[in-house]
């Protein structure tokens, strides 16, 4: 959906005002198929169709009481940020006419998406409860690298706001990148909350099983897709800056751009379809 | 480290969490210096109020057991630890507490060992 809503924007923004280029009438007939494939995927998703999902827990589990969890877990996950990214697009459509940046509202949608898939807690039992003395942080979970992407887009950011700032004519581009740390902040916020969710005692495979639900939503749930959201609105950030810098401005805003898709293409339905396709020991076995 | 708290019992709900967690280290289950999780996060966990916690931490604070550092977290402290016999006499205690509860709900002795043996593999 996000490459059909670039290739129609693509196609708008190359043709004159006085009417359709045939360029503009094919980019709405790839567009108008790809959203009626995506409709349909839509349905299926809605009914709670998604084969993968116990592919890809089978592959990650060995146990059938691990492979239901993590089956559970990716099922909600995968769906909400489906329909989150959808939401994202739609709105990109309805509000804008299709004239903004799709990356933005595609990744925004996506990101919401995935924070919805973790607001959820265990109902309070009302008899006995167990829990296990453990420490649980969000570093314990959090893989380096997401850490380090994490780290290394709030630096450009906090710099970029900085550097905006100086300069009456770049305000625009202190905000988008402002806008990013906040998207970050929040991002670790919803971090800390996976981590420190409530969690009975469990056998010590299912806690196996949820500290991997935790790692995989802390990571490509909630870092990835903040990440490639930040990214986007540096991309924003980096194209405000042109009236003061132009190549500068306009060399991030393209490289931003560029990562923030390939970081999300990457990700897309969480990354782990790979799984499906190369048969190999399950991570718990 | 397990801890299990029912708040059906008479105890209060802070005794039983403070309880349990001098026994251990008492015990030396809980080792010196070892980090005890915050007081969101043991609530969340047993679906208790913070302050039932923050209470329980509160107590073993003055009994020594634990030292709370502030932002750097709860710790258990040097304590003295039981000695064999005492232990051995909290088992004595527990199995026959299991008996008692075996008897009234009318299973045998093989019954209530599979049941231990169960719940010992489950947690």
């Amino acid at each position: 959906m996000l490459v059909a809503g670039s290739v129609l924007v693509a196609a708008r923004s190359s043709s004159d005002d006085s009417g359709w280029s045939g360029r503009q009438v094919s980019a709405v007939v790839v567009f108008g198929g790809l959203a009626l494939v995506v409709l349909v995927l839509l349905l299926r998703q809605l009914a709670g169709v998604d084969r993968d999902a116990p592919g890809i827990a089978a592959a990650l589990a060995a146990e059938p009481e691990q492979r239901r969890l993590l089956t559970r877990w990716l099922l909600r996950a995968r769906w909400a940020r489906w329909v989150g990214g959808f939401c994202g697009v739609l709105a990109w459509l309805l509000a804008t006419n299709a004239r903004a940046d799709v990356l933005l509202f595609g990744t925004a949608g996506i990101a919401f998406g995935a924070v919805a898939a973790e607001l959820h807690h265990l109902r309070r039992a009302r008899g006995p409860r167990t829990a296990r003395l453990e420490v649980r942080t969000v570093r314990d979970y959090l893989m380096p690298y997401d850490a380090r992407q994490m780290i290394r887009v709030a630096v450009v950011a906090v710099a970029l706001a900085v550097a905006a700032a100086w300069s009456s004519h770049t305000r625009n581009a202190t905000w988008w990148a402002i806008a990013a740390i906040v998207v970050l902040g929040l991002c670790r916020l919803a971090q800390w909350r996976v981590a420190t969710r409530a969690r009975p005692a469990l056998s010590p495979s299912l806690t196996r099983a949820d500290d991997l639900v935790r790692e995989l939503a802390i990571g490509r749930g909630l870092a990835r897709p903040a990440t490639f959201l930040a990214l986007a609105l540096i991309a924003r950030a980096g194209f405000a800056m042109r009236p003061s810098v132009d190549v500068l401005g306009t060399l991030i805003g393209v490289v931003a751009w560029c990562y923030a898709y390939t970081l999300w293409w990457h990700n897309r339905r969480l990354g782990l379809d790979f799984m499906i396709d190369e048969p190999r020991q399950p991570i718990l076995s | 480290m397990i801890l299990s708290v029912d708040p059906t019992r008479a105890l209060p709900v802070y005794e039983q969490v403070r309880e349990q967690i001098r026994r251990m280290v008492a015990a030396g289950t809980l080792a010196p210096g070892m980090r005890l999780p915050t007081i969101r996060q043991l609530a969340a966990d047993l679906g208790l109020a913070k302050g039932t916690i923050e209470r329980a931490y509160e107590l073993l604070e003055k009994d020594a057991v634990i030292e709370r550092h502030g932002r750097n977290g709860t710790f258990v402290s040097e304590a003295a630890l039981l000695s064999r016999r005492e232990v051995a006499a909290g088992l004595d205690t527990a199995a026959e507490q299991l008996v008692i509860a075996a008897r009234q709900l009318g299973a045998d002795e093989e019954a209530a060992v599979a049941a231990l043996r169960k719940a010992w593999r489950q947690l």
